[in-house]
């Protein structure tokens, strides 16, 4: 009797135990299997669509700044032209005038009248005055010395500025800068001039002039300075307002850009404006410092004109500048221009390129996420689906090797062709060689 | 001189001990080791499976008998991972239940008709079964196949099922019995009143109740390791194979988990065999009585 209740609660513990398992193996394994997707290579050409922000590059400019005198500045009263614009030779491209010129003229003119008048004066005052050759010699000498004197302190100011600012001396100023060079030349031409001035004074050193004399002969070269000063300065004044009453274009040529607006002032430090020669050639360049796909040269590029426009072009040349920006050139033709309508159209926001890099030969691809691995030791899982004798299947995974030849987002392209293979991707876990994996469902 | 006899006694059974001993070693030697190296882990029985071709020939070959690792990875594989073996064992079990049903419910009624009544054609009848339970299986297997596909039953689980439930040993067995059975008994229930099925089911079966254990438990063994017939007649169906024909192709390969599928195959057979126990030996020695 016992042993019967043995055996019987051994069957039935056996069959509860056997129900349990059946009834869980299903959970357990879903639970413990990693799932994946599958996915079957295919074979194709990758294209890669690369998409640049590219502005107007002109390769060769000239910049437009005309030399002013010293003190005066102009006035823009008229801009003719606009970045992206094309000139000719002669065209006026800005109007200027000498800014405060009435002003300016008019206190010219009044210094002069105020010297003639004071002279005219003198000339009367002093009419019974006697004056010999030798008087006019001795003040003439005199005043050169004394202008050759100021003019040598100010270019012995201006050369030490020159040779301390290179930490160089007078003594010693080899490897001196351009301009210092011209500073210390300078300074040399004034000792000599003041030197033969100071020779020309000693010869007439001991004449012995009347004070009256000289006073008058003082007094009349300053009045004549006066009027010659006034003189130069109308004469430079109205060749200024002349000259920039029509700037313009000194050949054929596109504006590059324009510094000055109406109503500016410009004292002459910086260009008016930019111009590049319309015989060079145009480019849409692109920084492509940090772009981590590879742009080469003559691969082609697609430009949108407009909502349906498409115009064709190549990367011309790829370049690095000093700064270490890498730069794409892409060539500016004829046709872009025409398709958004002009080049100035083209310069006023930046546009978007398109080279489309595609692969020559067909290569295998596949999702990036099914290659794993770094460096050369890339992998794939390949599926594998065993039945067994019931029809039950399932899925193991085996570790393949692969090259990648490149990743295009997100896709990789392999140089083995494993299209017959069924590859898991977008796994739940870690997968190892061998391992039992479940498909998603959904 | 008592104890001179009681020495003598013990000395015999001392020798009897051993001799049965001796010849119980080798019996449960196998059983051990499955169970045994069914605690072994996947790895290790496979590697060890896959040395059998391989040794010398001059040399006994490797016996394990402890596992580096010891593991229930065996018994994880086939109770969790791979259902294969459990599916298979459940169909051992469904055409075990289904041909003990059928069999309870059709040897011991022809062994009662057999025995109690007189008609034309019984001897006829009995000879027959007789002749059948000489036959082997191969002999009668071609017209079972032709039968069974003419009535579509090939390839179905009926075709295993239904051609069992009529074993002619058993029903010699039990009819054997029943003859034994004193007419009295019958004509007492006859007195009270009972007609043929009654005196089957309340006088003929529960006395015949130790011959029927036995009859269960040898159908039992005899069932569960059903191998020819499913092979033959369900050649097309391996989903509907027994773990008793499964056996053998997973063992072709080895996979890791033989032991542990062996050992859960003889569970069920040991429990029924425990549980019987009395009963076959009883019913044996009742019929060799009678």
């Amino acid at each position: 009797m016992k042993m019967r209740r043995f055996a019987l609660k051994g069957i039935l513990i056996l069959a509860a135990v056997l129900l349990i398992c059946a009834f869980l193996s299903g959970t357990i394994m879903s639970l413990t299997c990693a799932k994946v997707k599958l996915v079957t290579p295919r074979m194709g050409k990758p294209e890669q669509k690369i998409e640049l922000d590219v502005e107007v590059y002109f390769p060769e400019t000239e910049d437009i700044q005309p030399l002013l005198p010293a003190g005066i500045t102009y006035t823009i009263t008229a801009v003719n032209s606009r970045a992206g614009y094309t000139a000719s030779s002669g065209d006026v491209i800005l109007k200027a005038e000498v800014t405060g010129f009435d002003e300016k003229s008019a206190d010219l003119r009044k210094s002069y009248t105020q010297a003639e008048e004071a002279l005219s004066k003198l000339e009367r005052q002093e009419a019974q005055l006697r004056i010999r050759e030798k008087d006019e010699e001795y003040v003439r000498a005199y005043r050169q010395r004394h202008e050759a004197s100021e003019a040598l302190l100010l270019a012995r100011v201006t050369m030490n500025v020159y040779l301390e600012d290179e930490g160089l001396t007078y003594e010693s100023h080899e490897g001196a800068s351009e301009k210092c060079i011209e500073a210390v030349s300078a300074f040399e031409e004034a000792a000599d001039v003041l030197s033969r001035a100071e020779n020309e004074w000693k010869k007439l050193e001991n004449y012995n002039i009347e004070e009256t004399v000289y006073t008058y002969l003082t007094d009349k070269y300053t009045y004549q300075k006066q009027m010659r000063d006034a003189e130069e300065g109308l004469a430079e004044l109205i060749a200024c307002q002349t000259k920039g009453a029509d700037i313009a274009c000194p050949y054929d040529c596109y504006i590059v850009r324009i510094n000055v607006q109406k109503g500016d002032t410009w004292d002459g430090s910086a260009p008016l404006f930019q111009i590049s020669d319309r015989r060079s050639t145009l480019y849409l360049r692109s920084d492509i410092t940090d772009r981590e796909e590879k742009i080469s040269k003559n691969s082609t590029v697609t430009v949108k004109t407009g909502r349906y426009g498409m115009e064709e072009s190549r990367v011309r040349d790829i370049k690095t500048d000093t700064e270490g920006k890498q730069y794409a050139y892409i060539d500016l033709n004829q046709d872009i221009i025409d398709g958004f309508g002009s080049l100035y159209a083209v310069m006023q926001e930046k546009r978007t390129a398109t080279i489309v890099n595609r692969s020559q030969d067909p290569l295998c691809l596949v999702p990036v996420s099914a290659v794993h691995g770094s460096g050369n030791e890339r992998y794939v899982f390949t599926v594998e689906t065993k039945e067994n004798s019931l029809g039950a299947k399932t899925m193991t995974v085996h570790k393949l090797n692969v090259s990648v030849k490149s990743e295009i987002e997100s896709i990789a392209a392999l140089e083995d062709d494993i299209s017959w293979y069924t590859l898991a991707y977008m796994e739940d876990r870690e997968l190892t060689d061998g391992e039992i994996v479940m498909e998603y469902s959904d | 001189m008592a104890w001179k006899i009681i020495r003598r006694s013990k000395k015999r059974h001392l020798i009897t001990r051993t001799l049965l001993a001796l010849v119980l070693i080798p019996v449960l030697i196998p059983l051990a080791v499955t169970f045994l190296y069914s605690f072994f882990s996947p790895a290790e029985i496979k590697a060890f499976l896959d040395s059998r071709g391989s040794y010398a020939g001059t040399a006994f070959m490797e016996v394990l008998l402890f596992p580096k690792t010891a593991s229930i990875s065996q018994y994880y594989t086939i109770l969790i991972k791979d259902m294969s073996v459990l599916r298979m064992f459940a169909n051992s079990a469904f055409y075990t239940v289904a041909i003990l049903a059928g069999q309870a419910v059709v040897i011991p009624a022809m062994a009662y008709a057999l025995s109690r009544f007189r008609f034309r054609g019984r001897e006829a009848v009995f000879f027959l079964i007789l002749m059948l339970m000489l036959l082997p299986f191969q002999v009668t297997m071609v017209p079972n196949v032709l039968t069974l596909r003419s009535v579509g039953l090939l390839n179905t689980v009926w075709a295993v099922i239904m051609p069992m439930w009529f074993v002619p040993f058993y029903i010699f067995l039990v009819r054997q019995f029943m003859i034994g059975l004193p007419d009295e008994l019958f004509e007492a229930g006859q007195i009270d009143g009972c007609g043929p099925v009654r005196c089957y089911m309340h006088i003929a079966v529960p006395v015949c109740r130790p011959v029927i254990g036995a009859a269960v438990a040898l159908s039992f063994a005899d069932n569960w390791n059903l191998v020819e017939q499913p092979m033959t007649y369900l050649g097309q169906r391996i989903d509907l194979q027994p773990l008793s024909v499964m056996f053998n192709q997973l063992v072709k390969t080895p996979t890791g988990i033989e032991f542990a599928g062996a050992a859960l195959y003889i569970l069920p057979a040991l429990f029924i065999y425990l549980y019987f126990q009395e009963d076959i030996l009883s019913g044996v020695q009742l019929t060799e009585l009678k």
